[in-house]
């Protein structure tokens, strides 16, 4: 598998407090990769680095390589929102805007200058299919997003996501605020989706881990602990603590 | 207070719990006597100018004449209600985009300097006596205005423009309160599309708080409506309708203001002020009606 994000010798500071302690790892590209650890362990962190959303945050300092594609990300050049473009993020609460279901995935397009009726039903479609919630709601697309389950607003969420057509997914645990059958069909949907894009996501969820990741990396204090194919990681880890943390010891 | 174990015994809580309900009953009924008797008041001796003088409530809303106290009497107070509106629209317009520029300031571009200094020095003009602010208007804004544009420099532009410094403060505290209190989620998400700060703000932030927004240049508006004073000092008073901005002209306020120490009460002319006053307290219940809507919307 080649590697569509290569991170090098990562550190990343809030003010004084270092929660990424030089992070270098691989993500395989059109595969799901699992980021599990502790609370505060520097997942999100991590996450939000991919795409610069911790260029949002006042008095963040970030040192070191990411590259996607072969391209570095972490220099003050770098088209941020292009970037955004092409690794979109689905957050922990869905946060549809409080528009209509049509005009939340059209949203992205229209940034791009895509406004033509037609072009915009397509990739509404197109997008609201691959999120699995067409059916859904194919019949009401002028309906606020706000009046739906939140389940369906995380997939609209999803659908946003995809409707720029980015290149990875990052899903920061998109499902820890939904119901069981909710985060089942979100879990469905990343299996599909990761024939098409490069999927991260942080979990609080062994089984969710264990049942949807090809890779996983175990963090501990803004480490990286332990990286290995999923089920290698949860059969027979190599490093004591990650055998902790799994089998539920601390954490 | 621990609960009487015994049915007999005294039991105060129930004394504190009717005491409070009693006197709140009688705040209460305060209150609402003080409004109705002023309502009832206003709307009485208003009333007068039609049932008893029988001017036609027609020629009050659409007449360009005003001279109440002449041979024969004339009752046009459209000028007026043209003056009234037009200055306070007017402020409406040129405040509301700054307040929303300066809660945009406060909130998202620089929290630290807009919450500790813009902020409070915003709030200070909502402290400033109108007085201050008419006379700053005659000294300032008139002789700039007769400089720079035909006519005295006095009317609905100088009204309009004195008036919008007054409601600033309404509409940005409004504005600033509403954009903080939208939830993160809602940019986060559309930073995370690739939208930047400004696409964030026209297509995001601004739709969802404008409902607020728009309470807030509604309170302004009914600010600036009953506004008199500063108004008055600054507009000319003249009673007909002006055929430019910086022609001297009159507001409903201004008319009341200008002529109520000179009439007798129960004259065709006191009676006709009141009809004025009636019809500035009707608008204010237009104003709060479209708040009440307004804020019925801005549910999230
Ligand atoms: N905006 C911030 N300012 C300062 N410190 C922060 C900020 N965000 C996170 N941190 C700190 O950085 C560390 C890593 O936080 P992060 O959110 O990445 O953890 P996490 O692994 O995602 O945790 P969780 O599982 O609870 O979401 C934590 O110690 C946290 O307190
Ligand atoms: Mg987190």
């Amino acid at each position: 598998m080649t590697a569509l994000i290569e991170i090098e010798n990562l550190d990343l500071y809030y003010g004084d407090f270092q929660a990424l302690k030089s992070i270098s790892m691989d993500v395989p590209e059109k595969a799901v990769t699992a980021f599990i650890g502790p609370s505060g362990c520097g997942k999100s962190t991590l996450l939000r680095s991919l795409n610069r959303m911790n260029d949002l945050i006042a008095g963040t300092r970030i040192e070191g390589s990411i590259k996607i594609a072969g391209e570095e990300i972490n220099t003050s050049g770098m088209d941020v929102e292009h970037l955004r473009k092409r690794v979109g993020m689905v957050f922990q609460q869905p946060n549809p805007f409080p528009k209509s279901i049509y005009e939340n995935v059209a949203y992205g397009p229209r940034l791009y200058g895509i406004n033509q009726r037609k072009k915009l039903d397509e990739l509404v479609e197109k997008s609201l299919r691959s999120a699995a919630l067409w059916d859904e709601v194919k019949d009401h697309l002028k309906r606020s997003a706000l009046g739906i389950s939140g389940g369906q607003q995380q997939r609209l969420c999803i659908a946003r996501a995809l409707a720029v057509n980015p290149d990875v997914l990052l899903m920061d645990e998109s499902t820890s605020a939904l119901d069981p059958i909710s985060t089942l069909k979100i879990e469905e949907l990343v299996q599909e989706l990761k024939n098409e894009y490069t999927i991260v996501m942080v979990t609080h969820n062994m089984h969710q881990a264990a049942r949807v990741s090809n890779q996983t990396v175990f963090f501990l204090n803004g480490e990286v602990v332990e990286y290995a194919d999923t089920e290698t990681l949860f059969s027979t880890p190599s490093d004591r603590r990650t055998e902790d943390y799994i089998s539920g010891r601390f954490g | 207070m621990a609960q009487s174990t015994k049915v007999q015994q005294p039991k105060p809580h129930i004394a504190e719990e009717w005491v409070g309900r009693v006197y709140t009953g009688i705040c209460i009924f305060i209150l609402i006597v003080a409004i109705f008797s002023m309502v009832y008041f206003v709307a009485s001796r208003g009333l007068r100018t039609f049932i008893g003088d029988g001017v036609n409530p027609l020629e009050l809303l659409t007449g360009l004449k005003w001279n109440p106290g002449g041979e024969p009497a004339l009752f046009g107070a459209l000028p007026f209600i043209f003056g009234s509106f037009s200055t306070s629209i007017l402020a409406a317009l040129i405040a509301g985009p700054l307040g929303f520029c300066a809660a945009v300031f406060m909130v998202e571009i620089m929290p630290g300097f807009g919450r500790k200094f813009l902020q409070p020095v915003i709030e200070l003009l909502a402290g400033i006596p109108s007085v201050v602010y008419g006379f700053v208007g005659l000294s300032v804004i008139v002789p700039l205005f007769r400089d720079i544009f035909p006519g005295q420099g006095i009317g609905i532009a100088a009204g309009a423009l004195v008036l919008s410094v007054m409601i600033l403060p309404t509409i940005t505290t409004i504005a600033t309160d509403a954009l903080a209190a939208l939830p993160s989620g809602l940019k986060e998400g559309s930073y995370a599309l690739g939208a930047t700060r400004w696409q964030t703000i026209y297509r995001i932030v601004l739709p969802t708080m404008l409902p607020a927004l728009l309470t807030g240049i509604v309170l302004g508006i009914a600010r600036a409506f009953g506004e008199a004073l500063a108004v008055q000092m600054v507009i000319g008073n003249a009673p007909h309708i002006p055929r430019s901005l910086f022609e001297s002209t009159s507001t409903l306020t201004s008319a009341i203001t200008q002529s109520m120490g000179n009439t007798v009460m129960g004259s065709a002319h006191n009676n006709a002020l009141w009809s004025l006053a009636l019809i500035l307290m009707l608008m204010t219940f237009v104003f709060v009606f479209i708040v009440r809507w307004l804020e019925g919307r801005s549910k999230i």
